[in-house]
């Protein structure tokens, strides 16, 4: 029975549009310890590797190798957010000043277009015994849209386009807005800011 | 005279009434998604072994986080059953259903809408009672999606359904 129906629902299948139920199911950031993704970057190649488990700033986070270089992640089951650690100093007078330590929020899941999200981190840091700073941290991002993406790692559908703006504040203000394209099982595949384009070129999801 | 034989003897299966369920994502879908009630409604027609059905659900599963995420669905369905056990006071049902799912996902300011298509398996504990009709089954449901590039896909549900329909 299930099988003459089967065809019929296949046949309705097909004049469904959205694939909304595919996607509420799709991981959209794996962080799975072994996974490798390499990067093109004009002419340079970058690599992403998640190494395993560390704990970093009081909490048990995840090793991310971007080139060799630790970016601490936090991705727990049963919450919506990922968290990136962010660590920011000031040289003074030959004294380093923390700017920010902290888990700052990236994304937060399940990715639904339309969707938006943003957080500000505000601190004073008294630098030299009497200079005062005031830093400022805020990631605003809205989820602009669902579309296909074609990189030299393959063709990917189901990509939610992710549009970032970042702000750091403290002598000085710096704004950047970059967008991302998360595709499902794979994580990120295309990164613009500005002019500068991160592409995918080729991945392995777990060990 | 012949329209009222025929209407008295359509009517003499017709059963409806109204339905709950547990519904459980599993597989993909258990990822973001916890469990949530069903409710819905079905009117029946029962003739001889076999049962015809229309029925009509909705659940909005939530998201396993502490955070405003939905994920809902209306799900019209038409389907069979079949008895292979019937005894005096109740009876086993076989039911395939088929039909399609209106889904809608709200996040924060985030809405994204989209269809599916439906295929239901059960296996139904009845008990027939006087003018009423006691149902409880347990229901393997597919949501099937077919996209370019991702092909034919399945996101699947299990629920336990309970019915009680008034039998006229």
């Amino acid at each position: 029975m299930f099988r003459r129906l089967l065809p019929l629902a296949l046949l309705l299948g097909l004049g469904c549009s959205g694939m909304l139920f595919f996607r509420s199911g799709e991981d959209y950031f794996p962080l799975v310890r072994g996974s490798l993704w390499k990067f093109l970057a004009g002419a340079d190649t970058s690599y992403f590797e998640v190494t395993g488990d560390s704990s970093v700033g009081g909490q048990v986070c995840t090793v991310v190798l971007v080139d060799y270089a630790p970016e601490f992640w936090l991705k727990r089951s049963g919450t919506a957010e990922i968290r990136r650690f962010y660590h920011r100093t000031l040289i003074r007078g030959g004294e380093e000043y923390e700017l920010e330590a902290r888990y700052g929020l990236r994304y937060l899941l399940p990715f639904v277009e339309g969707d938006s999200w943003a957080e500000t981190f505000r601190d004073t840091v008294v630098v030299l015994g009497s200079d005062t700073i005031h830093y400022r941290h805020r990631l605003e991002c809205r989820v602009a849209g669902v579309e296909p993406v074609s990189i030299p790692a393959g063709d990917f559908e189901q990509c939610y386009r992710l549009e970032f703006t970042e702000l750091f504040e403290d002598e000085d203000t710096t704004v950047t807005a970059f967008t991302e394209w998360l595709a499902p099982g794979v994580g990120l595949v295309r990164r613009v800011s500005g002019t500068d384009e991160l592409v995918l070129a080729d991945y392995r999801i777990g060990p | 005279m012949n329209a009222l034989l025929l209407a008295a003897l359509l009517c003499s299966g017709l059963d409806f009434g109204g339905t709950v369920a547990g519904v459980y994502p599993v597989g993909s879908l258990n990822r973001h998604h916890g469990s949530s009630a069903l409710l819905g409604a079905a009117a029946g027609w029962t003739t001889g072994a076999f049962r015809f059905e229309l029925g009509y659900g909705y659940a909005s599963l939530p998201g396993r986080q502490s955070t405003p995420y939905r994920l809902s669905f209306h799900l019209p369905r038409a389907g069979v059953g079949w008895s292979p056990v019937r005894q005096p006071g109740w009876g086993l049902e076989v039911g395939a259903n088929t039909g399609y799912a209106f889904g809608r996902r709200t996040f924060g300011s985030g809405v994204e809408q989209g269809n599916a298509a439906l295929a239901e398996l059960g296996l139904i504990f009845v008990q027939p009672s006087g003018r009423s009709r006691l149902s409880v089954g347990f229901w393997y449901s597919n949501l099937i999606e077919n996209g370019t590039g991702t092909g034919v896909v399945l996101s699947p549900m299990l629920s336990l359904r309970a019915g009680v329909a008034y039998v006229p």
